[in-house]
């Protein structure tokens, strides 16, 4: 096995639970986003995206506000600099796989 | 569930315009415009007019400023409730510092440029409303195609349509413009009001906090 297809094996797993790396991919693309739009956005329920949130803001890669807009509730959610290193590492990554992956099928 | 790295992107600069509240202010502004160019014809010969120009300076400079506070404060009250919140990307300081300076350049230029032609009405002067449709026709197809948002193709033939038949209608001078912006006006708020008619019936308003908070 080559040293990039290696490198599969040591993708970060908290980044790469399809879950998660949808949440991610919407953040990483706005400065921030409430829980209603990333529910929208990623077709999850409320209790699936309240857990994988807590993940990741455990790890430091997204910050959670608790605000109010008026007097509605309002959760903001916003990516950390080491959240958006993360997954610029983890977007390399699977771009170096899928690019050797193909050369291997173009060789074969 | 979408797994498309890029998408979430370009889903979220189509949210700006998803709800038609865009054309609804991009509509104000136009309505602005033609009461302007109506005033203007109207009061070509009174002191008024040197006072108006000096107005439209600051209505084109200020214009895209309008439009985005507008269209931030419909969708505050109408569509954030609804379908959720977002802030967009801010450029890294120097850059959109630039960006700033380079926009409010070009359209104190182009502002001024405009008043003195409109003032001075040289040779070629009806065809203001085509170059105008033309102009405003290419910015309306641009975000069409860069959103991905079909309605908005219509929106930018209407607006050729309109600056075309104005140059040749043989309207007293001044006049044009105004019919122009306000037929544009009403366009946009015909294709604003019906694209938030249809948004919030497909997207009630939540009856509990959206995220139970």
């Amino acid at each position: 096995m080559g040293t990039k297809l290696r490198s599969l094996a040591e993708v970060n797993r908290l980044i790469h639970e399809p879950s998660r790396s949808v949440i991610l991919a919407v953040l990483f693309a706005v400065e921030s986003a409430d829980f209603l739009y990333l529910q929208r956005e990623t077709g999850l329920t409320k209790g699936n995206l309240s857990v994988h949130l807590s993940r990741l803001e455990e790890a430091g890669y997204i910050s959670i506000e608790k605000t109010y807009r008026g007097k509605i509730p309002l959760t903001l959610c916003r990516m950390t600099e080491e959240g958006r290193e993360a997954f610029k590492d983890y977007r390399k990554q699977l771009q170096q796989f899928v690019e050797q992956t193909t050369l291997n099928r173009r060789r074969q | 569930m979408n797994h498309d790295l890029k998408e979430p992107g370009l889903r979220a600069a189509r949210y700006w315009y998803v709800d038609g509240t865009f054309e609804l202010a991009f509509g104000g502004l136009c309505l602005l415009l033609a009461v302007y160019f109506y005033a203007q014809a109207s009061l070509a010969d009174s002191w008024m007019a040197g006072l108006l120009s000096g107005l439209l300076v600051l209505v084109l400079i200020g214009g895209g400023y309008l439009v985005n506070r507008l269209t931030r404060a419909l969708k505050e009250r109408l569509t954030y409730p609804r379908t959720g919140f977002v802030s967009y990307q801010r450029e890294p300081g120097k850059r959109r510092g630039l960006r700033i300076v380079v926009t409010f350049a070009a359209s104190a230029l182009s502002a001024g440029l405009l008043v003195l032609f409109v003032a001075g009405r040289p040779n070629g002067f009806e065809l203001m409303p085509g170059v105008t449709g033309l102009i405003f026709g290419a910015v309306i197809a641009l975000i069409g195609y860069r959103t991905a948002l079909p309605r908005f193709y219509p929106l930018a033939a209407l607006s050729l349509v309109f600056g075309a038949g104005l140059s040749v209608s043989g309207l007293s001078e001044g006049l044009e413009l105004a019919a122009f912006y306000g037929a544009l006006s009403l366009v946009l708020f015909t294709f604003g009001g019906v694209t938030l008619w249809r948004y919030l019936r497909h997207n009630p308003a939540p009856a509990e906090a959206p995220d139970g908070h």
